[in-house]
């Protein structure tokens, strides 16, 4: 049994476990330096050592997990460490008390005018095509504008998906949105398959412009999050809610955030911060912030 | 060129994207690999795999949240090569814990040098070897959690005597369940804590009452399971009566429930006559017909596990006892009747196929009393004729696991039942029951969803309409997620019931007949059965309170684990002081020179 203390989590997390409550929730899964938790309300906890958070429900410790040698079995309690939860058999005690809250929420930006969104699409592009041009989704920028040649089979199903779109040029709309997620939703490599890290990078754009927020009652919401469950992972469903709700992992807010902030010239350092992570998340996740800019454009 | 593709899927496996990436480098430079693909098994993903003819039937299999490895290569060995040394990549990072760390010990002894302060053996090893390593355990003072079955009666007596000399108790033999200090032993159920002391001589008995507990919110102290022969004649409830003395001593405990398929009529007499003595209110629920002496006003009998549940809810809560019959609720009347009104004029039996033996058993008591003849393998009345009589299985008995897992572990066993089901067109009704908890598979609703969406096509393309009605024996905290599980079913057009005894009510309902439980049935049971003093001369010997059971219940399960390495998985999980045997089976398996080895010692 390990207790540990934890250093810094996000606003999402924070609002999900007040002090009192024993139960954290059970290891739902356990790779390289990440461990998820599954918590009684079926949401997941990303837990990982310091540094960004990686996740919208992320938590991170004081220590790295790999060097607490945490390797924990599916289904292991993980609890807060407070006096009421002595008794629970569990193999990881979180200390909670006096951790930084990180918000990680996207707000609306006044002043997004079309130019604006078309001009950071173009930027960004340019930026993925020079930097990471073979990685994930990136080709699919190319194939948008001249054909869909040499793509991977995932670039080319999510091309058919989003070329009827670039040529239509119809107003974008929720139940545009909700084609595209049940048209994406689940496609392709990765532990959060690429359709999925477009679609988080495509939600972020439709908050920053104010398009979203719909309630969580809404009904958009509710077919959101029926098309994600029965679409995708439980892990990568979660990235999906939360992105829907408005909540993303640190790296990619930071570069949003960066994107339309008055000085102009930070945003490249967080798109390579950014396009680091996972093997083709951040990559494509930036796909979907250029796609998503420019279908709004 | 001649291509092969295979596929592997790895259940509910997560590893991050670049490992991924990894293992599909790795398996694509293996010498005559052609294709690889390594995806989570989204529908989106298993249709772009078929399209590239990645995909076989293997691969359907998996889900959303299962790794899919697709390869494609130019023989079929070369193919099963890849999927190997995929299957090793996984092995190392797989969270196993921390039991599968250290090199682990191949005796008993050795591990208790690792684990000086041990207190309980889980055996789980065959039952041919178990009484030996349960006499060991017993002569070191453990505790025994003795899960392996075909253990002969008179060792079984011998086994619980000397636990008696040892002061300690033996749970089982063929003991499925426990749950001691909140750590699940066995098949059981994530529980909260609580006031309800729970013994039981039925595993899936006790996971019934303590899983209906849970979801009223009632916690149990400990539950301790005996072993379903415990209450025979010549063992005279040795281990349930040991706990009972434990439990009345037991601080925690306010309440007690005894749980059993039916006792031999002396055993009911004297368990009646000890419970009453704890002092503390005593549910008994004894599964099946025996008639039961009430000798005290804090002895409550219970017609239905799910009885046995609210009386121990109503006790613990100090609030009034139900004494209204349980009877359908109104939504559940509705559906019935709307179901009915699809049914064509000759389906007019029910189809019950369970996983748990208990729940078996008292849902042919049940129906019996509700339909009239019911046969079973049950009580050897299974016939040629079954198809066209109502009929309850246990798919759990012997002659259904011979060669495979039992259904807890793999429902998929209830498959061909459930379609031979749907091709009858006399069968109204399919029950089934959906064990939920820890050792039981990852996903049952899932499987059973799959299987009856095919019983149904079956009986769809004859034109008629096959009512499905499941239960979930389940804990909100279980691991499978006790509501994700029911809303599964539910999107598969399973009808849900809260307890065993309310499915068969609302299958009583569905073929227009009224069941219901009676309390009178209850009150009459204590007050004009087969009185106490029948048995006056029946007395079995007296049991003590086991010297060491308390500090168990004080300090917890520290265990010393023999046979399945999933038990120590799970106790490493709840944080538990765990050491895991590597077992092997003394001299090399051949029984003759064990002999000799055990008489040299």
């Amino acid at each position: 049994m390990l207790t540990v203390q934890v250093s810094r989590w996000s606003q999402a997390v924070a609002s999900l476990l007040p002090p009192q409550q024993e139960v954290i929730g059970r290891v739902h899964s356990c790779y390289a330096r990440i461990l998820n938790v599954r918590t009684p309300g079926e949401r997941l906890l990303t837990i990982q050592g310091e540094g960004m958070l990686q996740a919208p429900m992320g938590l991170a410790l004081a220590a790295d997990i790999k060097a607490l040698g945490i390797r924990l079995p599916v289904g292991a309690l993980v609890v807060q460490d407070i006096p009421t939860a002595r008794r629970s058999p569990a193999v990881l005690r979180l200390r909670c008390a006096d951790t930084l809250v990180w918000d990680g929420h996207i707000q609306a930006q006044p002043g997004l005018t079309p130019s604006v969104l078309a001009h950071r699409a173009h930027e960004l592009a340019a930026w993925l095509c020079r930097h990471a041009p073979r990685r994930g989704l990136t080709p699919l920028l190319l194939a948008l504008e001249h054909g869909p040649l040499a793509l991977s089979v995932t670039s080319a199903a999510a091309y058919a998906v989003l070329a009827p779109l670039r040529v239509g040029r119809q107003e974008f709309s929720v139940s545009t949105l909700l084609n595209l997620v049940k048209a994406l939703v689940g496609l392709g490599e990765g532990l959060t398959p690429s359709g999925d890290d477009f679609l988080v990078g495509l939600l972020a754009v439709l908050h920053v412009t104010g398009f979203l927020p719909c309630s969580a009652a809404s009904p958009v919401h509710t077919q959101f999050r029926e098309c994600v469950r029965l679409g995708t992972s439980q892990l990568s469903g979660e990235f999906l809610r939360c992105a829907f709700e408005g909540h993303f992992a640190e790296p990619l807010v930071m570069l949003v955030r960066a994107l339309w902030a008055p000085a102009t010239d930070a945003w490249p350092a967080h798109a390579a911060t950014l396009a680091a992570v996972g093997h083709s998340s951040g990559v494509d996740a930036m796909v979907g912030i250029a796609l998503g800019c420019r279908l709004l454009a | 060129m001649q291509t092969h593709v295979r596929c592997l899927v790895l259940f509910s496996t997560y590893r991050d994207s670049v490992w991924l990436m990894h293992l599909s480098h790795t398996l694509e430079s293996l010498p005559g690999v052609q294709q690889v693909a390594v995806m989570m098994g989204t529908p989106h993903n298993k249709a772009l795999l078929q399209q590239v003819g990645l995909l076989t039937a293997e691969g359907e299999t998996g889900g959303a949240n299962d790794l899919l490895v697709c390869v494609q290569a130019e023989t079929p060995t070369v193919a099963a090569e890849a999927l190997r040394q995929a299957t090793a990549h996984l092995t190392p990072q797989q969270g196993r814990g921390a039991v599968a760390d250290a090199v682990a010990p191949r005796t008993l002894e050795t591990a208790l040098r690792r684990l000086p302060d041990a207190n309980l053996a889980c055996i789980s090893v065959p039952g041919e070897y178990a009484v030996h390593e349960a006499r060991k355990a017993l002569q070191h003072g453990l505790h025994v959690f003795l899960f392996s079955a075909h253990v002969d009666l008179a060792a079984e007596v011998a086994l619980k005597n000397l636990a008696a000399q040892q002061g300690v108790l033996v749970m089982g033999p063929d003991c499925g369940t426990a749950v001691l200090n909140g750590v699940p032993l066995g098949f059981a159920n994530q529980l909260p804590r609580g006031s309800v002391g729970l013994i039981a001589a039925s595993g899936t008995g006790l996971q019934q009452v303590s899983c209906l507990l849970a979801r009223q919110g009632i916690g149990v102290s400990q539950a301790i399971g005996v072993g379903g022969r415990d209450v025979h004649e010549r063992i005279g409830g040795h281990s349930m009566r040991a706990a009972l003395r434990a439990l009345a001593q037991d601080a925690d405990t306010q309440v007690l429930v005894l749980i059993a398929k039916p006792p031999a009529a002396s055993v009911a007499a004297q368990l009646v006559r000890e419970a009453a003595q704890t002092g503390k209110p005593c549910v008994l629920a004894f599964v099946g017909e025996t008639k039961l002496a009430a000798v005290s006003r804090e002895v409550y009998p219970a017609a239905t596990l799910e009885e046995a549940a609210l009386l121990a809810g109503a006790l613990a809560r100090g609030m009034t006892l139900p004494v209204e019959p349980a009877a359908l609720p109104a939504s559940l009347v509705k559906v019935a009747q709307a179901a009915r009104m699809a049914l064509q004029p000759g389906q007019r039996l029910v189809h019950a196929l369970y996983c748990g033996g208990t729940l078996a058993h008292e849902a042919l008591g049940l129906l019996r009393r509700a339909l009239g003849p019911v046969v079973s393998n049950l009580d050897g009345t299974l016939g040629a004729a079954h198809e066209t009589a109502h009929v309850v299985l246990d798919l759990g008995a012997e002659e259904f696991t011979q060669g495979r897992p039992h259904p807890m572990i793999d429902p998929s066993t209830r498959r061909p039942y459930l379609i031979e089901a749907g091709d009858n067109p006399e069968v109204a009704v399919v029950l089934v029951d959906v064990m939920l908890g820890w050792g039981a598979h990852a996903d049952p609703a899932g499987t059973l969803a799959a299987a009856w969406q095919e019983a149904q096509a079956v009986a769809g393309a004859a034109g008629r309409a096959l009512v499905g009605i499941a239960h979930v024996c389940g804990a909100p905290d279980d691991p499978q997620g006790f509501a994700q599980q029911c809303q599964t079913l539910r999107e598969h057009g399973l009808l849900l019931a809260d307890s065993n005894a309310q499915a068969i009510r609302l299958a009583s309902a569905v073929l227009g007949v009224h069941a219901q439980d009676s309390p009178a049935q209850r009150l009459a049971v204590g007050s004009a059965a087969t009185s106490a003093a029948a048995f006056a001369q029946e007395q079995h010997a007296s049991v003590s309170l086991p010297a060491r059971l308390p500090d168990l219940f004080m300090t917890g399960p520290r265990v010393v684990n023999l046979g399945l390495e999933l038990f120590a998985t799970q106790l490493a999980a709840h944080g538990v002081p765990v050491v895991h045997v590597d077992w092997r089976p003394p001299a090399g398996g051949d029984p003759r020179l064990a002999g000799l080895l055990e008489r040299l010692r």
